[in-house]
């Protein structure tokens, strides 16, 4: 799969169901996992990534491209408001995924040390329980019915609940 | 990854702890509540040491702004404390709160309240016999402290207590001061007490530079400092009025004297300290006198803790009788009060208007405090 201009050095990433992604070596550089490997030079021409499906790895591809592109805030003073303003709705965009799919996202982004998707996903999970009942997070989040509290730990953390403000 | 590996990962109690603490110290403190119930595993990662921290540390960020509890007898003498929610100023009367601890000795005194924790003290009026209690009440917990090393001193005459937070290492901190009876020197203890360790100590070579009013004294803490007023000496007759601010650094464990404002009302007969805004970050003062056509009281705020020169009379509070100090202020031109009658109202000195919250009890028994709820005191 190409995925950018030919000029650039590429970087083939390999998921755990053995579907190939090539990309720019900078799109990689998002990872600092994968920086380091190449700052270290272990990295082979294709890394694997045996713990990351296909599915997961090419949502990933697709945050490390926009933010690769996208102007470093730190690189200098003069923020391009435009550019933030675009990165800002890209991640709102790029958030609108079912959790089980955030959960690996999660998972992969956390594998592959992509600090500001971790802070994205974790986000938009906490927005998605904030204000919620426990009957409703458990919704949510898909959460074993076999795995809950006993009658009397429920009753007990409800009685501490009586006065959880808004 | 097999379907059974997906099935299993689609737990979010199966990501890895730091990113489960990540998520959580995102949501507030109301939100974290709910949590603990929603299954076996929720309740000991909310009560995990690391994330307590780390929740606490994000809460600190984002004060409650709008959060005020009341607290007041009723004309029965019994004790209420209600939750009062700004900018609507109305009484939300189901947040009614039931302290969890019957008073021994009688008085249950706020001392104050701190990052979702609140100090009181449990006396009788004019002994040193007592105990603080912590309370959250966001999650119902409790503590009553052990008694410090001064508590059945004979000498004792009286003391004050103080309650608050140290930011540098997120230690909440009881100070007690206690004054001994001794006719010429100037006898006093410092005890500090902290709830990391559960102890209290005597601060050695420490004594308080100021005298008390007996009786009790309530406290405004201000930019890290507990403040009382009292006198530059020691006194002996009670109806005298405290001329000085003695000031505590609850992280330094030191004393300091504030001047009362230079211009102050040369006739007042009555000053008190209140707490200011939302974040308590400056010292305010009321100054009571009376005129001809009524009573009142100058608001003052300290511009820059400890520096004099920047004390600001920022309103006054007229009315024909008004002789109870006000609770505290919101800003430079809303201050709540108490009337004579027992009626609670909301002063505004540009409006020029006085807001009956419709709550009354005892006139002498309010207090007012801000809150913001937090997990302090979730372990132990």
């Amino acid at each position: 799969m190409s995925t950018s201009s030919s000029s650039s050095k590429k970087i083939v990433l390999k998921s755990a169901d053995n579907e190939t992604f090539e990309i720019d070596e900078i799109v990689a550089l998002e990872s600092q996992a994968i920086k380091n490997m190449i700052e270290d030079e272990c990295a082979d021409n294709v890394i694997p990534l045996g713990n990351i499906d296909s599915k997961t790895l090419s949502k990933i591809i697709e945050y490390c491209k926009k933010h690769a592109e996208s102007p470093k805030k730190d690189d200098n003073a003069d923020i391009d408001e435009k550019a933030v303003e675009d990165l800002k709705s890209f991640d709102a965009e790029f958030a609108k995924v079912d959790m089980p799919l955030i959960q690996d996202i999660l998972m992969a982004a956390n594998f592959l040390n992509i600090d500001n998707l971790i802070g994205l996903m974790c986000r938009t999970i906490a927005d998605r329980i904030k204000g919620k009942t426990p009957e409703e997070i458990r919704k949510i989040l898909n959460i074993n019915k076999n795995d809950l509290l006993s009658p009397e730990q429920e009753a007990k953390a409800r009685e501490e609940n009586s006065w959880a403000f808004d | 990854m097999t379907k059974t590996e997906q099935q299993r990962n689609q737990s979010i109690f199966n990501l890895p702890q730091d990113i489960i603490f990540d998520i959580l110290s995102r949501l507030p403190t109301r939100s974290l509540i709910q949590f603990r119930c929603v299954n076996s595993s929720s309740p000991p990662l909310i009560s995990h040491p690391s994330f307590t921290k780390l929740h606490f540390t994000a809460t600190l960020k984002k004060p409650d702004k709008n959060h005020l509890l009341i607290y007041y007898e009723t004309l029965d003498y019994i004790n209420h404390i209600y939750s009062l929610r700004s900018p609507t100023n109305t009484f939300q009367e189901t947040l009614k709160l039931a302290p969890p601890y019957k008073p021994l000795h009688g008085y249950l005194r706020i001392v104050g309240s701190h990052k979702g924790l609140l100090c009181f003290f449990d006396t009788n009026f004019y002994s040193n016999v007592g105990h603080v209690l912590l309370w959250n009440p966001s999650i119902s917990r409790f503590k009553k402290v052990g008694h410090d090393p001064c508590h059945d001193l004979d000498k004792v005459s009286h003391f004050v207590v103080g309650f608050g937070f140290v930011l540098r290492n997120l230690e909440f901190k009881v100070v007690k001061i206690v004054y001994g009876l001794d006719k010429v020197v100037n006898v006093n203890h410092v005890l500090v007490y902290e709830l990391s360790s559960d102890s209290w100590r005597k601060i050695d070579g420490v004594v308080a530079p100021c005298g008390m009013v007996k009786g009790w004294s309530s406290n405004v803490v201000v930019n890290g400092f507990v403040n009382w007023l009292g006198f530059k000496e020691v006194v002996r007759d009670a109806s005298l009025v405290p001329n000085v601010i003695m000031g505590f650094d609850l992280d330094n464990e030191c004393f300091c004297v504030v001047e009362l404002p230079k211009d102050i009302v040369h006739s007042y007969d009555q000053v008190c300290l209140v707490s200011y805004g939302d974040e308590s970050l400056l010292l305010a003062l009321g100054a009571h006198y009376v005129e001809l056509n009524g009573e009142k009281w100058d608001m003052w705020v300290m511009g820059e803790y400890g520096v004099v020169d920047t004390w600001k009379k920022v309103c006054v509070v007229a009315h024909p009788v008004l002789s109870i100090p006000p609770l505290l202020m919101r800003n430079d031109h809303e201050v709540l009060m108490v009337m004579s009658d027992g009626r609670l109202v909301l002063f505004d000195a540009i409006k020029n208007e006085m807001l009956d919250l419709e709550t009354h009890g005892l006139p002498l028994a309010f207090d007012a405090i801000g809150y913001t709820a937090s997990l302090a005191l979730l372990q132990g």
